[in-house]
């Protein structure tokens, strides 16, 4: 009796199987539990914080929001199988309420990490991701894919520079000064599009009934290493120079492997 | 003007509409045209991403008229978008916004944008007409819109939620608005002026001496940026009209096509305009500085400033501008009145 059980339990497994288009077979026999990028924001060491001060080249620095896109999420495996999120793109970011618009609220929030989905079972050994949103996305704001949306925040809808996306944006306030002076360092131009490449230190096992976690430093003090920002405060459209340096920054210096779960 | 007609035998590109599965009923009727491409033309390309469809268009036109897509429902497209001037507004810096200020830029006349492949804006800040409508959509002198809430706003409408699900397949969203709009848009297309019937060798197609004199003029002097059948390059020129484009304010809009660039190659060019209906687009420039045909020839032929960027072509011999005698300014003028596309600025497919 226990045996048929058995067998019937596993002829509807076979069905359930079957019912399932051979991709979804496929991808089914090869997924593991879940796998999550985890992005943790620092000040060199100290957690980061908004509205907390923070002491960078001597000036104190209180910040209200951090945020950019994390694009086409790659994971690269041991054998050299590449798992690809493409048209993904998740806004990363920690905000006090922003006003869009002049007309509505978009709430604080906290978000750090990115769950990826169906991530086939393996030993993967670099990750690969981009800073910012593809030119065909950032040139035609109709193709929404993933959470790119007019409502966010992260549009510059209003001839700033361009109809087109925000990559990234790092604003608060230098409060070394009597008087604060506000600082705004920003991304979007299609030039300042980056692919970041992480080789870990260790591999990250993606296995069946394990949760895989890749957790990854974002350190803000280097998003403007190098860059005065008592000189400039703000960086935008008029400092393109200043841009290509964040955007190198991104790149080259921001984001370094914390652990691997 | 009224009994235009494109003979078949003229027309080189044809987009039809397209059908979903339950268009093909009994009621099948034959496809009607939704551009028509007389042969002067280029090619009519249609977006790979927003490909015209007749729900589609149908939907962007009752869109473009809508003045609820502004944020206090007095301000559509049409109100800075004439079709009896040629979708222009005949303001130099137009107030017709919802905060009443004057906004930075002459409102461009909306013609033949099928073609409008390198750039929108004065200063090409857009590169296609749908990313391009969000900006007057959202602009804070402009319609001012909240994106959020005009979902709700054109959910509430009898119409829209089923004229977006057959032109999109899906329920009112953001992406879908200003893809109708561009679809809309792109089928814009003025091609029937007199000149135009010259050219084809069609009846109505007749010049007086003075205008065939103003187009010698113009083929001499003017076609070379204003060119081919769509009477623009789609690039960006320096015309002179400033020689300081020294700008370090926020929007940078003094610099013209720099501002986009960041080339300093680029300070002080912006697009060049097309000459079709020319008559009913003025005032002319990017900040429609110069109120008639006339100033503008004035400007060409005395006025043309000298900077780094200058166009070559106004300064020929080391002599700027264009000189022009008071006859041949006459001339050109009649020869670009001709350019008047009549059945355009009343083709009722194009209006509300």
């Amino acid at each position: 009796m226990k045996n048929f059980k058995n067998i019937t339990l596993a002829l509807i497994a076979l069905t359930a199987l079957n019912s399932c288009s051979n991709d979804d077979v496929q991808a089914i026999a090869d997924v593991s539990g879940s796998t999550q990028i985890n992005f943790d924001s620092k000040v060199g060491t100290a957690d980061f914080a908004l509205n907390t001060p923070f002491t960078i080249s001597g000036q104190s620095y209180q910040f209200d929001h951090l945020r950019y896109w994390v694009s086409d999420v790659k994971l690269v495996s041991d054998k050299n199988v590449t798992y690809a999120l493409s048209n993904s793109f998740f806004l990363m970011e920690e905000t006090s309420d922003i006003l869009v618009q002049e007309t509505f609220t978009y709430k604080a929030n906290k978000r750090e990490a990115i769950d990826l989905k169906d991530v086939p079972s393996g030993s993967y050994t670099k990750v690969i991701f981009s800073i910012g949103v593809d030119a065909t996305h950032n040139d035609n704001m109709s193709i929404q894919d993933g959470e790119l949306s007019q409502l966010n925040g992260m549009t510059n809808v209003s001839w700033m520079w361009h109809t087109s996306y925000i990559f990234s944006s790092l604003t608060g306030k230098n409060v070394t000064p009597d008087t604060p002076v506000a600082v705004s360092v920003e991304t979007g131009l299609n030039a300042n599009y980056r692919t970041v490449e992480i080789t870990l230190p260790t591999a990250l096992i993606v296995s069946a009934g394990k949760t895989a976690k890749l957790n990854l430093n974002v350190d803000v003090e280097k998003i403007i290493k190098d860059i005065d920002l008592v000189a400039k405060p703000k960086i935008s459209a008029s400092t393109p120079e200043l841009m290509t340096k964040v955007a190198d920054n991104y790149k080259n210096n921001v984001f370094t492997v914390k652990s691997v779960e | 003007m009224l009994n235009r007609i494109i003979k078949l035998g003229s027309i080189t590109g044809l987009a039809f509409l397209s059908f979903s599965c339950n268009d093909f009923d009994d009621n099948y009727q034959e496809p009607l045209p939704l551009v028509l491409v007389p042969d002067n033309f280029p090619e009519f390309v249609d977006s790979k991403t927003n490909p015209l469809t007749s729900d589609g268009v149908l939907l962007g036109k009752k869109l473009f008229f809508d003045k609820r897509l502004s944020g206090n429902n007095k301000v559509s497209c049409a109100t800075c978008h004439q079709q009896s001037l040629a979708f222009s507004d005949g303001f130099a810096l137009t107030k017709q916004g919802i905060s009443g200020n004057a906004l930075e830029r002459n409102s461009p006349a909306l013609i033949n944008l099928a073609w409008a492949n390198n750039g929108l804006f004065w200063d090409g800040g857009s590169t296609n007409l749908e990313s391009q409508a969000f900006a007057p959509l959202a602009h804070v002198d402009e319609m001012h819109q909240n994106l959020d809430e005009l979902l709700d706003e054109l959910k509430e409408d009898t119409d829209y939620p089923k004229m977006f699900q057959r032109a999109f397949g899906k329920t009112i969203n953001q992406a879908d608005i200003v893809k109708a709009i561009a679809q809309f848009e792109r089928t814009l297309i003025s091609s029937n002026s007199r000149y135009d019937k010259y050219v084809r060798g069609e009846s109505g197609g007749i010049l007086d001496q003075e205008e065939l004199e103003g187009l010698k003029l113009a083929e001499q002097f003017c076609f070379s940026c204003h060119a081919g059948s769509l009477m623009t390059d789609n690039l960006y020129h320096n015309n002179g009209i400033d020689n300081d484009f020294t700008d370090d304010s926020e929007l940078m809009m003094r610099r013209g096509r720099a501002r986009i660039t960041g080339s300093s190659e680029d300070l002080g060019k912006f697009r060049t305009p097309t000459l079709r209906n020319i008559e009913k687009t003025g005032p002319y420039m990017h900040d429609g500085r110069l109120g008639t045909l006339e100033a503008v020839l004035e400007h060409y032929s005395n006025s043309v400033l000298f900077s780094s960027t200058l166009d070559p072509l106004l300064r020929k011999n080391g002599n700027l501008g264009i000189p022009l005698s008071e006859t041949e300014k006459k001339q050109l003028i009649a020869f670009l009145k001709t350019l008047t596309d009549y059945a355009y600025i009343n083709d009722k497919r194009f209006s509300e």
